[in-house]
């Protein structure tokens, strides 16, 4: 079967299981071959994280059982839930995940894999912290109950490990109350400047979407949104027509090959819109109601579709505070390449709560996040010259401390992860101790070297 | 490959071949990658090797001669197990003066077994590796002279004939794995291999080649330059007599006409006299 990614920039031709329950899993991973298996929940990784080129690629999707919450706020919910799907079954009763990515359906299992983060993570951090033990099915050591306490080791490579340590059959995931409203208010910024400024000063939540095609002075102008939880006895608005779901979908199957309809032409008149609709609401806030407005990602499902047949991929960064400039260089760069981003979204990133640790391969540091979405140019030249501009963008951000985020990531080379992620010696001890064999594998381990043995790839 | 066109890992069928160093050249400007060079050894390849280490490239030469096939083969397996090939470039060949070569049944088959036999070979090898991968591009190096026999070259094209079909069929085979095979059709390029002869008209050089390869690597065909592509299919409908009268126009050339110098030795394609 070829399977592709969330921005369809990559198809992989591979054999397609779907394990029923640990014993089959099991069994699964006792007659790998020599491409190994390559766990896959919704598949909405950027890049080659769920894929398997000429390999198994097994699917979590048949469990997906949600628990009831505990008097402790604590769910169970298999690996092959989504997010979605457990926000739908605990918010009637008023609890919500403290963290949540930009789009709902990612699994639970590729939550963790990912270590998501949401637009909070200064508050709250990722999804990792708010796990109280999970599941994890090894090659080596067969099921294992791992929590920040048991194996701690085994949990935080885990946590973030790229679904590289073993399966995620089950977590138990520490819920928080939720608030009744949501308060958001947006914000012009006029520039980088600004919008790092107001993020700086955010609530609870905040994003700064930013106009990717605005150069010179104005170069990062954006729209800054901060969301807080509102006071009891608010009122919130009638809901806009948008917010009642998508009324239809780009899904793989709507069989319709698209040419790239997001020409900068499109992308400029778009920002332009969303500048102009901020700038109308003049900083008014927004109260929305109990349920949590449609994660920004799901508005329309399948709108990578929208960029063609080449797709698109996505660079995400972070740097430390006090390397600001790197992000303005960001912009600039890929502007005078010749590929403006047609979506830039800066966000604040903190520190791990005190007193615990984070995954050993998780991207989240403290600093700045911008993550540049980029449409894949046609072979040749073009591509060419944008793979040299992102490889000496990568140099830069390491040589300045932070790092690439691995899970959108489709072409960062392999010499650089060791350079970003101070951890991975450590991380792939572990691997080995999990999986000597090296049965758990993807495109992205052998492209980025986290392979156990594994030859090398681009 | 990564999604821009970036290799982790070349190889190379004829590693002395000016295209596909110009083919490298580009590449590893883009991102130094791993080279796998399978060529004659000598100075040349030795040049080769170097003007690719320049780029911060690693480097593995793997000695062959295109005229001992098994060895070949053998060499090439073993120098792939294990890794993750991305790209494979069957650049080698030799173009003979045909007038030496076309009386000597002998040398008609030499000439067979280094531009065809060595290529098929190395072909299956290649795409056997890339099959059990799930990925990967081949990228033949045919020519124009493959389209349709002409009395002054007809032994070279029928070497290329033989490569270009089966490699077209090759990618065919391949529909749905992963593995894609790009065929390309040069016409007269500034070579080496063609510094004896007059430049036909829409010559090219080696870059311009590399650069309508790498554009073209997701195309089943690649002509360079493109326009020879409807020009051939057309040339290829052209009557008999038109078609001689057109070869026997090119052959009257002052420079390789009946007045040409005495005849050399052929060239080969990595440059290395015969």
């Amino acid at each position: 079967m070829r399977l592709t990614n969330f921005s369809r920039s990559g198809i992989a031709p591979s054999e397609v299981a779907r394990p029923a329950d640990d014993r089959e899993w099991e069994a699964l991973l006792a007659r790998a071959g020599h491409r190994g298996v390559t766990v896959r929940g919704a598949g909405a990784s950027y890049g080659d994280a769920a894929l398997n080129s000429g390999g198994v690629v097994a699917l979590t999707s048949a469990a997906r059982r949600i628990g009831s919450v505990d008097a402790a706020g604590v769910v169970e919910v298999d690996g092959g839930a989504t997010v979605g799907e457990v926000l739908a079954r605990v918010l009637p009763d008023g609890w919500d995940l403290p963290v949540v990515p930009g789009t709902g359906r990612v699994t639970v299992g590729g939550a963790v894999a990912a270590d998501v983060h949401g637009k909070n993570h200064p508050a709250r951090s990722s999804i990792g912290a708010h796990i109280a033990s999970l599941d994890l099915l090894t090659p080596a050591d067969g099921l294992l109950s791992v929590s920040p306490s048991t194996r701690p080791g085994t949990f935080w490579a885990t946590v973030g490990g790229l679904g590289l340590t073993g399966v995620v059959r089950r977590v138990r995931l520490r819920l928080e109350r939720a608030p009744g409203r949501w308060r958001s208010v947006d914000h012009v910024a006029k520039n980088l400047q600004e919008a790092v400024e107001l993020l700086a000063a955010g609530g609870a939540h905040a994003v700064a979407w930013l106009d990717g095609h605005a150069t010179g002075a104005a170069l990062g102008r954006g729209v800054v949104t901060t969301t807080t939880a509102a006071a009891a006895g608010t009122r919130p608005q009638p809901a806009a027509p948008s917010d009642a779901g998508a009324p239809w979908t780009l899904g793989p199957r709507a069989g319709v090959r698209l040419p790239n309809l997001l020409t900068p032409a499109v992308v400029r008149a778009a920002n332009a819109a969303r500048l102009a609709r901020a700038r109308t609401r003049g900083g008014r806030p927004m109260i929305s109601g109990g349920v949590r407005a449609l994660a920004p990602l799901d508005t329309l499902p399948g709108w990578a579709a929208l960029y063609g047949g080449r797709g698109f991929l996505q660079y995400q960064m972070v740097v430390p505070p006090g390397e600001e400039e790197v992000l303005a260089v960001s912009l600039r760069a890929l502007q005078g390449a010749g590929h403006p981003p047609s979506l830039a979204v800066l966000k604040r990133l903190g520190a791990p709560p005190r007193g615990r640790a984070s995954g050993t391969l998780s991207f989240p540091v403290p600093g700045w996040t911008l993550a540049l979405d980029v449409p894949v140019p046609p072979a040749g030249e073009e591509a060419q010259w944008l793979g040299r501009v992102l490889d000496d963008l990568d140099d830069l951000v390491a040589a300045a401390g932070g790092r690439v985020n691995m899970v959108k990531d489709a072409r960062l080379r392999p010499e650089l992860v060791r350079h970003m992620y101070p951890g991975l010696g450590r991380w792939l001890e572990e691997r080995a101790r999990l999986d000597p064999d090296g049965v758990m594998t993807s495109d992205l381990a052998r492209r980025l070297g986290l392979g156990v043995g594994a030859g090398r790839s681009s | 490959m990564n999604v821009l066109g970036q290799p982790g890992t070349v190889v190379v069928v004829g590693g002395t071949s000016e295209i596909a160093r110009a083919v490298l050249t580009r590449l590893l400007l883009s991102r130094p990658c791993d080279v796998i060079l399978a060529g004659r050894p000598g100075p040349r390849l030795d040049r080769a090797v170097r003007s690719v280490r320049v780029f911060g490239a690693h480097v593995q030469t793997v000695p062959v001669d295109a005229e001992d096939v098994d060895h070949l083969v053998r060499s090439l397996r073993s120098a792939l197990a294990g890794r993750e090939v991305d790209v494979a470039i069957v650049a080698h060949g030799v173009l003979p003066e045909q007038g030496t070569v076309e009386r000597d049944p002998l040398a008609v088959a030499r000439l067979v077994t280094i531009n065809t036999t060595a290529a098929v070979a190395a072909g299956a090898l290649l795409a056997d590796h890339m099959r059990r991968q799930g990925h990967g591009v081949i990228v033949a190096m045919s020519s124009v002279a493959a389209v349709r026999p002409r009395a002054s070259n007809y032994v070279y094209g029928a070497t290329k004939a033989g490569l270009d079909a089966y490699f077209a069929g090759l990618g065919e085979r391949l529909r749905g794995t992963g593995v894609h095979v790009v065929v390309a059709r040069p016409g007269f390029v500034r070579t080496r291999m063609t510094a004896s002869l007059a430049p036909a008209p829409l010559a090219v050089g080696p870059d311009r080649v590399a650069r309508a390869v790498l554009a073209g690597l997701d195309r089943d065909v690649v002509w360079v330059p493109a326009v020879l592509g409807p020009l051939m299919i057309a040339l290829r409908l052209a009557p008999r007599a038109l078609w001689g009268r057109l070869d026997r126009g090119a052959s009257q050339h002052p420079l390789h006409g009946p007045h040409a110098r005495r005849p050399r030795r052929p060239a080969t394609s990595t440059g290395e006299p015969r």
